[in-house]
């Protein structure tokens, strides 16, 4: 500081005081001083507008401002300047107070010298430089943050819609590779389809003949070997179940391999449903199966197979009774839907397609059995697969049943249900099979 | 009363013969049994049966043509004729149509009430 001229500013409404400071400042050696002032503090922030100081000396009590609040005045509109607090001799805890608030430091009035005083003019001038450089740093450091901060938000960002991005590509790639996995097992099941269907014709024709000959055979021992021997009866008799067991397979093969063509008419859905229900009644109330019918009242009439069609409710119907053979529900629906994304099935080559949009009837059979375990209900369609080798499934029944949906260019869907039980999904196109009557006009 | 003579003409020997055990069995039919399609018609108009159970696949001949050679035999034209066919599939019998017109068949394996019921029903 020495050398340089500092602008003193004396905010002082006692005049002999304020010439007091000024005599005291204009003694020191070795400084060079500039003293200006004013005797109130509306004054004195009207001067320091326009004028250049390097600190100000504030006495408290002024004519239009009292105390704490004098340095608040000038503080908030200066604050950039270093104020030193001039009190009286009794008032030095409003002086601690000021100084908490912001004022660089105080002198008692009574007590103070001018090397004191220019002591704590110099360190104040000093302090608020160094506060200043302080604050300008930590702006700096502030504006710096809020950039770096800025530029992370913006890469936080560019990250998010990546990972966005990616998760869709991911989504797409999952529902790519599900649709690729489903034309896969279409094209395994047809095959599977085309090589039993060849199998079938042949192997009846090789089987019927042997179990032509057992058949006839049985027929002349059960006749020629009279006894009452209990066990060589029911050898005979069992020996003539398991043909009869083994010719039913053959037949179902042959059913399966022979649906080529359809017997096309106009049905509604629901007649057929009711029919099929009542030839299974007895069964139905054997088994103490209480049915629940939601049957629409818009269903339309289909182009369908009466026989086919009631072959395949049959089937299903027979399945439900199976799982449940301590009783439970049988809930029937029938309801006309358009087709959604979500709803869309898989189009089988070679079937007319489903289209975004169409109306289609929907036919759903529920029941409150044990469910199929998860691992086998990929293979329910599978022919010869079943559960019910031991009680003579052939495991043909669902196999022809999908075959036939598909004729009628519809669909089949088995799933288990969440309460249990499982839930048998039919689709029918409204226009329903043309497979067959095209078929028929062009032999 | 006199046997009805019945003549089963089917490559499978044993079961040709299994029918024939069968059907003299009951004491009430005479059977013979042919087992190359060739000497069907031969045998028939030797044996001059009252009916004629045919099989249809065959590896020499095939039993539609033995019936329409039967057709313009004076002494066999009107011996009726019941198929025994592995083949039942409805498409199979269908393509025959213009060969068996009309003939009834029964599908294998059959019992012999079957056999019965079939030969009182169509021999006049």
């Amino acid at each position: 500081m020495e050398g340089e001229k500092v602008k003193v500013f004396l905010v002082e409404d006692d005049f002999s005081v304020f010439s007091l400071v000024k005599e005291m400042l204009a003694k020191l050696r070795g400084y060079s001083l500039e003293v200006d002032g004013a005797p109130s503090l509306n004054e004195s922030i009207e001067k320091l507008q326009s004028k250049k100081v390097d600190v100000i000396l504030l006495d408290l009590n002024l004519p239009d401002s009292k105390g704490e609040d004098t340095f608040l005045k000038l503080y908030q509109k200066f604050p950039q300047l270093p104020v030193v607090v001039l009190t009286g001799f009794d008032d030095e805890e409003l002086a601690v107070k000021v100084v908490r608030q912001g004022a660089q430091d105080y002198l008692v009035k009574s007590r103070v010298d001018a090397y004191l005083m220019m002591k704590a003019i110099s360190y104040a001038i000093e302090r608020k430089r160094i506060e200043e450089a302080l604050r300008k740093a930590r702006d700096e450091l502030e504006l710096r943050v809020k950039e770096r901060t800025a530029e992370l938000v913006r890469v936080n960002e560019y990250l998010k819609q990546e990972i966005e991005e990616r998760k869709r590509k991911e989504e797409e790639l999952r529902i790519t590779y599900i649709k690729l996995k489903e034309a896969q097992q279409q094209l395994i099941q047809s095959a599977k389809m085309e090589a039993v269907g060849v199998l079938a014709g042949g192997v009846a024709h090789e089987v019927k003949n042997p179990l032509a000959i057992i058949l006839q055979g049985i027929e002349y021992l059960s006749k020629k070997i009279e006894t009452d021997n209990e066990n060589i009866k029911s050898t005979l008799k069992y020996m003539k179940e398991a043909v009869i067991r083994a010719d039913t397979i053959v037949k179902g093969l042959l059913d399966f391999s022979r649906i080529s063509k359809l017997d096309i008419a106009k049905y509604n859905i629901n007649s057929l449903i009711e029919n099929c229900l009542l030839l299974m009644k007895h069964q139905l109330d054997r088994h103490h199966i209480r049915v629940i019918k939601e049957l629409g009242e818009d269903t339309p009439e289909l182009n369908v197979d009466k026989s086919k069609i009631e072959q395949v409710f049959i089937n299903i119907f027979m399945n439900a009774v199976h799982a449940m053979p301590e009783g439970g529900e049988l809930i029937v629906r029938s309801y006309v839907k358009s087709l959604t994304e979500d709803t869309l099935p898989f189009q089988v080559e070679g079937k007319e397609k489903f289209n975004l949009g169409e109306k289609v009837v929907v036919v759903e059979i529920e029941d409150t059995g044990s469910g199929i375990p998860q691992e086998l209900l990929d293979k329910v369609f599978d022919p010869f697969f079943t559960t019910k080798r031991a009680k003579g499934g052939t495991g043909l029944g669902l196999s022809i049943v999908r075959n036939i949906m598909e004729m009628h260019n519809g669909r089949i869907d088995i799933r288990n249900r969440n309460e249990g039980g499982v839930i048998v999904s039919l689709l029918f196109k409204r226009g329903g099979g043309q497979y067959g009557e095209k078929e028929d006009t062009s032999s | 009363m006199e046997k009805k003579k019945i003549l089963v003409v089917d490559d499978e020997e044993s079961f040709a013969q299994m029918v024939k055990l069968n059907l003299e069995e009951t004491g009430k039919y005479e059977v013979m049994v042919e087992t190359k399609g060739k000497e069907a018609i031969l045998t028939a108009k030797r044996f001059k049966p009252d009916l004629i159970f045919l099989d249809i696949v065959m590896p020499d001949v095939d039993g539609g043509e033995i019936v329409q050679k039967m057709k313009s035999d004076e002494d066999l034209k009107d011996t009726p004729v019941v198929f025994l066919t592995a083949l039942v599939t409805e498409k199979e019998v269908k393509s025959q149509e213009g060969v068996i017109a009309g003939r009834p068949f029964l599908a294998k394996p059959v019992t012999t009430q079957q056999l019965i019921e079939y030969i009182e029903k169509y021999i006049r």
